[in-house]
């Protein structure tokens, strides 16, 4: 089976490093591309000493939304069968990759999602951020039936039905990489479960959630159910 | 308030509340504008709620005979803001385009010459490559 972990990178010259040696260290048979939307720094550079191959973004397409196509349109034309999402913050931790690929390997669900709120352990992030991530999910919950507990991880493993689904047959804007994608995945009929998994806080660089952007969250989070929902069959509908 | 202009109001706010559900539905409006566009048109339906908030405020406030003035005088500054946001944002996209332009010209001319692929960053290819 192909494996392809896709490392979100944007301005993270100063962490970047790290996480690839720790990928690259901790191995279990995937190939590593890293994702750059745009950075003016040095993370091409390192990613090069590493012998990472990297897919760069001539424009940033904005937040880590901005990637999400590149890498499944690469996943696709590659053939890869699951494709793993991965930041190069330093947040996510390589040894924990196996607690998502494998359900995903036993094909036993679609879309593996890693949750830092099942056992509470780890990097936890702020209270404020807990408390919208905990609204969103328990909404996306009562939406689907799908328990969730942490809608924003961005730490993720996909199949190949949903690596084709994105990657080939879905042509809408995705603009949400949480609440829209994860609502348009349920509604094409993927299945999706969580695995509790340690994260760390960021090693270095700034989060993308700004003071504003974390106002505009909730506001926007539930204009996207809305439009999802009214979405709902013609994203079953693209599927079949 | 006249009650023909609040009727009107509600008429528009409605259809426009209407326009935005069948725009998100389709997957042609972003959540960002769908906010901002169902947000006036609620404040539409609203308006027989705080119209005679409106023409005191026309009134002894701004010095306008009429909260109906008061009203297309929002409007105006309404579409003005609008226009220069959206002004920004065409220079930003034309901004995009310009650069995606210059990277496509770069690598038809990588693909014609048959020639190795320089590092963006670094002015100097040759060294990049090293």
């Amino acid at each position: 089976m192909k494996i392809l972990v896709s490392v979100i990178s944007y301005n993270e010259e100063a962490s970047i490093e790290g996480t690839l040696k720790d990928l690259i260290a901790n191995n279990c048979g995937y190939d590593i591309v890293v994702i750059d939307n745009g950075s003016n720094d040095t993370t091409q550079e390192i990613c090069a000493r590493l012998s990472i191959p990297v897919i760069r973004h001539c424009v940033n397409t904005g937040g880590s939304v901005g990637t999400l196509l590149s890498y499944f349109a690469f996943a696709y034309a590659m053939n890869y069968d699951i494709l793993c999402q991965f930041d190069s913050d330093g947040q996510h931790i390589a040894a924990e990759l196996p607690k998502i690929i494998e359900p995903i390997r036993n094909g036993e669900v679609d879309c593996m999602i890693g949750s830092r709120f099942i056992n509470n352990e780890g990097f936890q992030s702020t209270i404020l951020r807990r408390l919208g991530i905990r609204l969103f999910s328990r909404l996306f919950t009562s939406v689907t039936g799908c328990p969730l507990t942490d809608i924003t991880s961005g730490f993720r493993a996909y199949g190949r039905g949903v690596i084709e689904f994105f990657g080939h047959t879905y042509r809408d804007p995705i603009y949400d990489s949480m609440n829209q994608f994860l609502l348009l995945t349920f509604f094409a009929g993927f299945s999706i479960r969580e695995t509790p998994v340690l994260m760390r806080s960021r090693r270095a660089g700034a989060s993308e959630f700004t003071l504003f952007r974390s106002i505009a969250f909730p506001v926007k989070g539930i204009v996207t159910f809305i439009a999802c929902l009214l979405q709902r069959r013609k994203v079953a509908a693209m599927r079949s | 308030m006249d009650f023909r202009i609040q009727a009107l109001s509600v008429v528009v706010g409605v259809l426009i509340c209407a326009l935005v559900l069948i725009a998100l539905k389709r997957a042609r409006l972003y959540p960002a504008y769908a906010v901002l566009w169902s947000g006036i048109g609620i404040l539409l339906i609203l308006l027989p709620l705080y119209g005679n908030l409106l023409s005191w405020l026309a009134t002894n406030v701004f010095g306008i005979v009429g909260g109906n003035h008061l009203i297309y005088a929002m409007l105006f500054g309404f579409l003005l803001i609008y226009l220069f946001y959206m002004t920004q944002k065409v220079c930003q996209l034309f901004n995009r385009v310009e650069r995606i332009i210059i990277f496509l010209a770069i690598l038809e001319t990588w693909q014609s010459e048959g020639s190795r692929r320089p590092s963006l960053h670094n002015p100097d290819p040759d060294k990049s490559n090293e």
